[in-house]
This record gives C-alpha cells, sequence and structure tokens, in this order.
C-alpha cells in the first residue's frame, strides 16, 4: 500500500462531504492548518495516458473548489505519519507558495517563432549560417521579451524561455483568475499585431509552475 | 531465483546511441550558444566566425546523419530531468 499525494491546502479550505465520493477517491490527512489530500492505491500510479488524464481531471476539479499546490504527477509517500511529517518540516514553505498563488491560475503560452529566410549572397557559408542562428536567437528574445511586457501588468509572475534552438518561447504565467480573459485578448491582439510569432494557449492550469519559491 | 535480463541486442544499441548523442547534442547546443554570445560580443574575427559557421554546420550535418542511421528523432534526444525541467 502507498499513498499517492494529489495536493496540499488549507485545512479550513475543506468542508462538505466531496472528498469521499466515488469521482473523487481522496481523503485528508491533515497537520496544524495544512492538508495533504491523498489517495490509497496498491502501487505508485503508472504514467500512460489514463493514468495522465485521470489525475488531471481531479486536479481540475479541485482547483475549482478551493486554492491549491499540486504535486508532481507520482508523488508518493508511505504513510500518514510521513505526510504529517512533509507538512511541519516544510510548513512555512507551502503556506507562502498557497499565499502566491491564492485566486490565480496558470496559462501556458507558446510561441512558435516565424521562420526568416534570410537572402545572402553567401548561402552555403559558415558566415551565413552564424547569421541565420544569431537571426533566429535575437528574434526568439525579441519574441520572449515582447510577451513580458505584454503580460507585465497582469501575471503576478511569469517565466518566458527561448526553447527549441530559438525556434519557439514558452511562457507560464500565474494569472488572476479575473484577468484570464483579458490575458486570452492580448494573446489574440499579438497574433493579429504581426508579431514575428504565433501562439497557443493552455490552460487554465493549477499553479504546477509555481509551488516553489523563485 | 534468477531473473535474467533479455537484452535485445538492436534495442541495446538503439539506447546507448540515442544516449550518447543525446550529450553531443547538448554539448553542440552548448558550444553554439557560447559562439553566438561571443560573437555578439564582438571579440572574433571575421576569419574566425566563418570557421566556427563551417564546423558547425558540417556537426549539424553530422547529427541528422547519424539520427537517421539510428532511427531517432530530435524528441528521443532529450532527458526528462524532473524538477529542472528538460536537459535540451
Amino acid at each position: 500500500m502507498t499513498l499517492v499525494l494529489y495536493a496540499i491546502v488549507e485545512q479550513d479550505a475543506l468542508s462538505g462531504d466531496w472528498l469521499g465520493e466515488a469521482d473523487m477517491p481522496l481523503r485528508a490527512v491533515t497537520d496544524g492548518h495544512l492538508t495533504a489530500l491523498v489517495r490509497d492505491a496498491p502501487s505508485p500510479p503508472t504514467p500512460d495516458e489514463p493514468g495522465l488524464l485521470a489525475y488531471e481531471r481531479t486536479m481540475e476539479k479541485l482547483m475549482g473548489v478551493t486554492t491549491i499546490l499540486p504535486a508532481r504527477f507520482g508523488a508518493v509517500v508511505d504513510d500518514d505519519a510521513e505526510v504529517r511529517s512533509l507538512l511541519s518540516e516544510r510548513h512555512d514553505e507551502f503556506a507562502s507558495a498557497l499565499a502566491r498563488v491564492r485566486g490565480a491560475v496558470e496559462l501556458g503560452l507558446r510561441a512558435t517563432v516565424d521562420v526568416v529566410v534570410e537572402d545572402s549572397s553567401d548561402a552555403g557559408s559558415g558566415t551565413a549560417y552564424i547569421w541565420e542562428l544569431l537571426g533566429r536567437s535575437r528574434r526568439a528574445r525579441a519574441v520572449a521579451a515582447e510577451l513580458e511586457r505584454t503580460f507585465a501588468d497582469i501575471v503576478r509572475a511569469g517565466s518566458y524561455r527561448v526553447a527549441d534552438e530559438g525556434a519557439a518561447v514558452a511562457a507560464s504565467c500565474l494569472v488572476d483568475a479575473e484577468h484570464v480573459s483579458e490575458f486570452v485578448r492580448r494573446v489574440g491582439d499579438l497574433e493579429q499585431s504581426n508579431s514575428g510569432a504565433s501562439f497557443v494557449c493552455t490552460g487554465p492550469w493549477p499553479p504546477y509552475s509555481f509551488t516553489e519559491a523563485a | 531465483m534468477t531473473t535474467r535480463v533479455t537484452a535485445d541486442p538492436e534495442k541495446l544499441e538503439r539506447g546507448l546511441a540515442s544516449l550518447v548523442m543525446t550529450i553531443v547534442e547538448l554539448l553542440r547546443q552548448l558550444m553554439e550558444r557560447q559562439a553566438l554570445h561571443r560573437i555578439e560580443g564582438g571579440d572574433l574575427s571575421d576569419e574566425e566566425i566563418e570557421r566556427l559557421g563551417r564546423t558547425f554546420m558540417a556537426l549539424s550535418e553530422r547529427m541528422e546523419e547519424l539520427k537517421e542511421t539510428f532511427g531517432l528523432e530530435d524528441k528521443d534526444l532529450n532527458l526528462n530531468l524532473g524538477p529542472l525541467g528538460d536537459l535540451i
């Protein structure tokens, strides 16, 4: 028997008896004013498609109920005692993380940077190859900077990372629930504004990327 | 009771190849990034830039060939480092 850890919440956030219902087979382990939501399982969850989808559905339901610190998929602990000592040892860290994400959701944004074919007379030369790399890297950094500027006043926290050797920018943003539609509207504006990239926005997610202090 | 690992030689070779190439790809990208950084800083001559470019171009072509030989795709040349994210 093992305990699969789903999320950490504030103890007083849990009212009602929805926890033990068939579609939410979790139970609460509490220490002080922090509660861990766990599921009893014969073995750790397998990282396959049905397993991941079930985990994600549970997370989405939980985030609809209260502020959660989501555990990474597959996080397991031995028993209730271990959960309680985890909660008490890292109490301050969890409490401040919960305060940081309260009322906010995570939005993912992936910008695929447009390919620009450089017109050069020395195509095929080493120098042309380097200029192409440099051009791609500069365009990606410019897109990352533009995203950061665009969302600065409506995100609580954000990371904007150049990925795939300059072919894309991956952003994760912690956004107040009431700013989500404004965020999506600004993504639409960017798309219209010939910003040199195309965008895919995902979420809202539980704050997976913001559970630890930056 | 002894359990034997059934090792399919072809799978083993492919697994080893993807591991070695992951490291080579990581180094290639790091060197490229470092080179771009130095070029942007303006401390390389035109001749050095041309030579670096040729080297990286050849390396990138060679990686493509090797990937084809071993039937690997870009996504095979990455390692998930858990909380640290992906290697590349």
